[in-house]
């Protein structure tokens, strides 16, 4: 059509008020966020004050290391050092059934089971890396040769773990952090008694008791995730 | 657009909180009403899929509950929610976009244009904590639209709301019913005899009542009644009858009952309200609580 026709006609009449415009938008898909993207931004949910006290603790537990001058000592320190991540890991896992937020969060299309996955995961990678730095860091400083090192450091965080996932598991939302904090301690100071008085348990001759304890905490662990994941975390069910 | 309940039952160890109840919802504001552990808020919550039913099925459009593509398609407001405490309403509307799969440009945009309806823009920035009931409760409903959905489930969402604030949330609500599958709980009658194209009446987790407000009422049509009368009358009329309402006049009580028939010589039948209703089904559960 010619232009100037198509400018007189637009000036000639007014346009109509447009109908059901409401409707029409509301039928229109809006873009949405994939499963990666929904990934990211829940990196920024995870509270500041988790990654802080991960990192000092980190830092606080190489700094005091260093400082030590038996391999024993070293792995003593870091295995009772290490179960205290299993606090800050809970209170993070558990803020949904603490702040109530869980039968919202449990309504929306990413539901409560996927982000209570996503965070373990970004938490558990998060704790795995630091993991694999204290063994790098102190690889050479240990007569225990890396996979016993491994085993006295990180069996004692796995039993922590599997036992706070436990407690969350069985007991009221609101006690747990209490309970879990008394059983995190409880754990380390053992392991420092067991690395003074019973120095014995850290002989080659054990090393398979260590190794057993290790898979069979580590099954015991996955089960209760597992349980966390699919039934726990929705406590209204449990009226 | 048509959400199907099959059968559905839910039961706590000893306790059946809903039992094989079935129901058919295309779009329109429904209204359940129920007396406290009538089960009105298992029914919502399976549902909205975060209850599993012991037995049955929820269906949308041929969605079964537990898909992901339901939950897109589902608006929820819990009876009580809960906040992080470091987020402020702006935060909290942006987590549950992105809970929602809303990105972070439309999370934006959403935010402000529920914000403008529910009248929390002054105050987006502010922490939860600092907000007063009713204000938390606009931003629960907020959050419930987010995502524009086809299926509403609100549970007790006048809950803490002024009367003014109700008048406007029940206009909001008869305007977003017109395209969309609206449920509502509520104990304030009102709010459903004026939202609800149907009324749903739950008792002891089964639907007794379903139907428009008329036919709902017909149900106690020419047996309410009022009269008043001296004290000791109106103390065999109470054993006797449900009382729906009394109150003291002088030496004489005011009583207004439900009756098959004529009470006393001095009543007058009057019509009937959704209310009367309401108290003659719950009042034994009311008088229990």
């Amino acid at each position: 059509m010619n232009r100037n026709i198509k400018h007189v006609l637009k000036s000639a009449f007014n346009a109509p008020q447009p109908t059901k415009k409401e409707a029409f938008l509301n039928s229109l898909p809006y873009p949405k966020a994939t499963t990666y993207e929904f990934f990211l931004s829940q990196l920024g949910y995870i509270r500041k004050r988790f990654w802080c006290l991960s990192l000092l603790l980190f830092v606080g537990m190489t700094i005091f290391s260093t400082q030590l001058k038996h391999g024993s000592e070293i792995i003593c320190f870091i295995s009772t050092i290490l179960p205290l991540l299993t606090l800050l890991t809970i209170t993070e896992i558990s803020k949904s059934m603490s702040f109530h937020m869980g039968e919202l969060e449990d309504s929306c299309r990413f539901n409560l089971s996927k982000i209570t996955l996503i965070r373990l995961s970004v938490i558990g990678i998060f704790h795995f890396v630091i993991l694999l730095l204290v063994l790098f860091i102190f690889r050479d400083n240990s007569q225990y040769g890396l996979l016993r090192y491994a085993l006295y450091a990180v069996t004692p965080f796995l039993l922590s773990s599997y036992l706070s996932f436990w407690i969350t598991n069985h007991f009221k939302a609101k006690d747990t952090t209490y309970i879990c904090g008394g059983v995190t301690i409880f754990i380390s100071l053992s392991v420092f008694t067991l690395h003074s008085n019973y120095t014995e348990l850290y002989n080659q001759n054990y090393t398979i008791l260590w190794a057993a304890a290790f898979v069979a905490i580590s099954i015991l662990l996955i089960k209760e995730l597992y349980f966390l994941m699919n039934e726990r975390i929705r406590q209204w069910n449990f009226a | 657009m048509e959400l199907c309940i099959d059968r559905i039952s839910k039961q706590y160890k000893n306790k059946i909180a809903v039992d094989r109840l079935s129901l058919n919802l295309t779009s329109g504001v429904y209204g359940l009403l129920g007396a406290n552990g009538a089960g009105k808020t298992t029914l919502m919550r399976m549902i909205c899929g975060i209850s599993k039913p012991t037995s049955g099925e929820v269906k949308f459009n041929g969605m079964d509950v537990s898909e992901e593509r339901y939950r897109d398609a589902l608006g929820y407001l819990p009876q009580d929610f809960g906040y992080y405490p470091e987020f402020s309403a702006q935060d909290f509307m942006y987590y549950m976009a992105s809970l929602k799969g809303l990105t972070k440009s439309q999370a934006k945009l959403k935010t402000k244009e529920l914000f403008e309806i529910v009248s929390l823009t002054e105050v987006a920035k502010k922490k939860i904590k600092t907000f007063s009931g009713g204000m938390k409760q606009r931003l629960g409903i907020a959050q419930a639209l987010l995502n524009n959905p086809q299926i509403l489930v609100l549970d007790e969402p006048t809950a803490g709301l002024d009367p003014k604030e109700r008048v406007r949330f029940r206009n909001l609500i008869s305007e977003l019913g017109k395209d969309r599958i609206v449920l509502l709980s509520t104990h304030i009658v009102s709010d459903v005899e004026n939202i609800a194209n149907t009324i749903l009446v739950m008792k002891n987790g089964q639907l007794i009542h379903k139907g428009a407000l008329e036919e709902i009422i017909m149900i106690i049509k020419d047996k309410v009644f009022e009269c008043t009368v001296d004290d000791k009358t109106a103390e065999h009329l109470i054993a006797a009858y449900p009382v729906i309402n009394m109150r003291s006049e002088g030496e004489n009580t005011f009583l207004r009952l439900v009756s098959d028939e004529k009470p006393h010589h001095t009543a007058v039948n009057v019509s009937a309200t959704l209310e009367d209703l309401y108290l003659y089904y719950f009042s034994e559960v009311i008088e229990n609580e």
